[in-house]
């Protein structure tokens, strides 16, 4: 330090040789008439260092994270078969030539999707439910490749159907009936198919609700399986946004006895429908095998209503988003540029706040009868010209119902 | 989770306010809802769920319900910073000399979804990886992509591409033929009311614990 105390630059770039480059400094950049200060220069933690201190403070992976459970994925391309594939594309793609060059190439998505389904889907979907949670949610942070290519959808009328892909938004409305699965199997494999929600439970809301259950599935056939949970549309609450409805396919090892599992016969009992995939999956660990998922989000529509008063036969729950409070610092005793009275406003109690509007809302006006519409130009009238601008800006504020003032224009709610 | 949940609480200011009759309603978190009403259209005495209580606090687990709603938070970034920051889902565009090339990413730095004229699938049917068609089958693809795993709004930045390019028009043009936004919507914010609820429910419908300083939280 001391051989190269004489200029800042050189000062700096010891320092950064000296950290490794990897931390940032603080460097005072000012020339010392006489000696240089005796405290070091400090060296701070860098952004990255002091962001991964706090991701290890406050976000804790769940504990199984990186555990892959279910089958390994190996790309079915190698560099012999791509190389193959090279030179077809070689000899095919002069005839396409034409058509590319007048833009008019428009290639097939569903041949593209057909492919793709064979190259990259287990890789592809695995991520995009890692991007909604799922394995979060539902698997404790373990993740599997969805190896088998599951085909859901659902059939609500003659002409279209609606298929389940990887996310997708489905109306509730048009998810009403029970849907199709399809997936390839051997003649005398095993299978079971659950779909749950995980956001779908009003009364836990760290467990997930069954909709669906069928067991021992043969060689894939669906309706041959034994159908554990009878179908139960999805009902998004009104007001919560979108829920996500997932369907996972296991691959059993043996026939599992899953009467331990079997709900009553109607089954429309929320509660009795409460249940937990990572419980579900450590039950019978040792015989089933995660292979294929697919899921969809949906949001309330008004089908959600006759679910619930004539399905589930209970009232319908309605929720309303409550904005995350503002910040409010520790108080200070001489805020600086500050106007005065909006400071003090914001550590005064609401109930003293609220006691003013109402006062000032039933001054001069009638409770019995329904508040007047705010005018349009309230606030076009002049204030005396001595009027303090403190004053001046809480009157506008009064005027034109803002913050606080808000509610002496609004209907009072239920 | 309990840490971030604190964390998200900290300055927590309730806003019921004191003149409503109940101030114990359901609430949701990181959705945070109340419950404002039930209806009902009979008698539930013979109902299954008869005895079902729908919680006070209901939490919508989805980690992308409020970016669907535009009610998460974006990071802002400077006001001349560029490329922007204020996005939840980046479509990215690149023409290399030999491929072409979509992926969505995160704010968080996870890439969503990728389309490549590398893929088999989607190279098998092209004349070029390079070319104008390759451009507007690979914006096809992606868009379909997207709508397939439920995003349907993105944020694409013209300015990084030469948007007068034939190759960037038609990639953009195909996202616009499947209905897919290239403007994600303004965040949603809430109402600013001054005021601290020093005795009141807090947003979970808790009552609120004893503290010497409240401000000091």
């Amino acid at each position: 330090m001391a051989a190269c105390g004489r200029s800042v630059g050189c000062r700096l770039q010891c320092l950064i040789e000296r950290s490794n480059q990897l931390k940032s400094v603080c460097v005072q950049s000012v020339r010392y008439r006489w000696k240089p200060p005796d405290r070091d220069l400090e060296v701070l933690p860098s952004f990255s260092e002091r962001l991964s201190e706090f991701k290890a403070n406050h976000e804790v992976p769940p504990a199984s994270t990186g555990i892959n459970v279910g089958f390994p994925f190996t790309s079915s391309t190698n560099r012999k078969t791509s190389l193959q594939k090279l030179q077809q594309w070689t000899k095919t793609k002069a005839g396409k030539e034409k058509a590319a060059r007048h833009r008019q190439l428009k290639i097939d998505l569903e041949e593209v999707h057909r492919e793709w389904s064979v190259e990259s889907r287990p890789r592809h979907v695995c991520k995009v439910a890692q991007h909604y949670g799922l394995y979060q949610d539902m698997f404790d942070g373990a993740h599997f490749y969805p190896v088998v290519p599951l085909d859901v959808w659902f059939d609500y009328d003659e002409e279209f159907v609606t298929p389940v892909r990887y996310g997708n938004v489905i109306p509730a409305r048009e998810a009403e009936v029970q849907p199709c699965a399809e997936f390839e199997a051997e003649e005398d494999s095993l299978w079971t198919l659950v779909m749950s929600s995980p956001d779908g439970n009003l009364e836990q809301n760290d467990r997930e609700l069954l909709h669906w259950m069928v067991g021992n599935i043969p060689g894939g056939d669906v309706e041959k399986g034994e159908t554990l949970c009878k179908y139960l549309q999805p009902f998004p609450v009104k007001g919560a946004g979108f829920l996500r409805y997932v369907f996972v396919l296991y691959k059993q090892q043996r026939p599992l006895d899953l009467d331990s599992l079997r709900r009553s016969s109607d089954g429309y009992s929320l509660r009795e429908r409460s249940f937990s995939t990572l419980d579900f999956y450590r039950k019978f660990e040792d015989s089933l095998t995660p292979a294929g998922l697919a899921f969809f989000q949906s949001q309330w529509d008004s089908s959600v209503r006759s679910t619930f008063h004539n399905i589930l036969d209970m009232p319908e729950p309605k929720f309303e988003f409550i904005h995350p409070p503002a910040y409010v610092p520790e108080q200070l005793e001489v805020p600086h540029r500050r106007a005065f009275n909006m400071y003090l406003d914001r550590y005064r109690d609401v109930k003293d706040l609220q006691e003013e509007v109402l006062r000032y809302k039933l001054k001069d006006k009638d409770p019995t009868k329904p508040p007047p519409p705010q005018p349009k130009f309230n606030n076009i009238d002049l204030l005396p010209s001595t009027t303090s601008s403190w004053l001046r800006g809480k009157v506008q504020h009064m005027r034109i119902g803002k913050f606080h003032w808000k509610s002496v224009y609004e209907e009072p709610k239920e | 989770m309990s840490n971030l949940l604190n964390l998200a609480c900290r300055g927590l200011v309730s806003r019921l306010s004191p003149f409503t009759t109940h101030p114990q309603k359901n609430v949701i978190m990181p959705f945070t809802c109340r419950c404002l009403n039930t209806t009902s259209n009979r008698q539930a005495n013979q109902s299954p769920n008869n005895d079902y209580v729908v919680s006070k606090v209901y939490h919508n687990r989805n980690p992308r319900n409020l970016e669907k709603l535009a009610l998460a938070r974006k990071r802002l970034g400077w006001k001349l910073t560029a490329p922007r920051k204020d996005y939840y889902h980046k479509l990215i565009f690149t023409l290399s000399n030999r491929h072409t090339e979509a992926r969505l990413e995160h704010f968080s730095g996870f890439t969503v979804l990728t389309v490549s004229t590398r893929e088999w699938a989607v190279r098998d049917q092209l004349y070029s990886c390079t070319d104008v068609a390759a451009s507007e089958n690979v914006g096809r693809v992606m868009a379909q992509r997207c709508l397939e795993s439920g995003i349907s709004e993105v944020y694409f930045d013209e300015s990084e591409l030469d948007a007068a390019s034939d190759k960037v028009s038609v990639f953009m043009q195909a996202f616009k033929d499947q209905g897919i936004s290239l403007t994600e919507p303004d965040m949603v914010e809430g109402h600013y009311q001054p005021g601290i609820n020093y005795d009141g429910y807090n947003r979970y419908a808790e009552a609120k614990a004893w503290q010497d300083d409240y401000q000091k939280e």
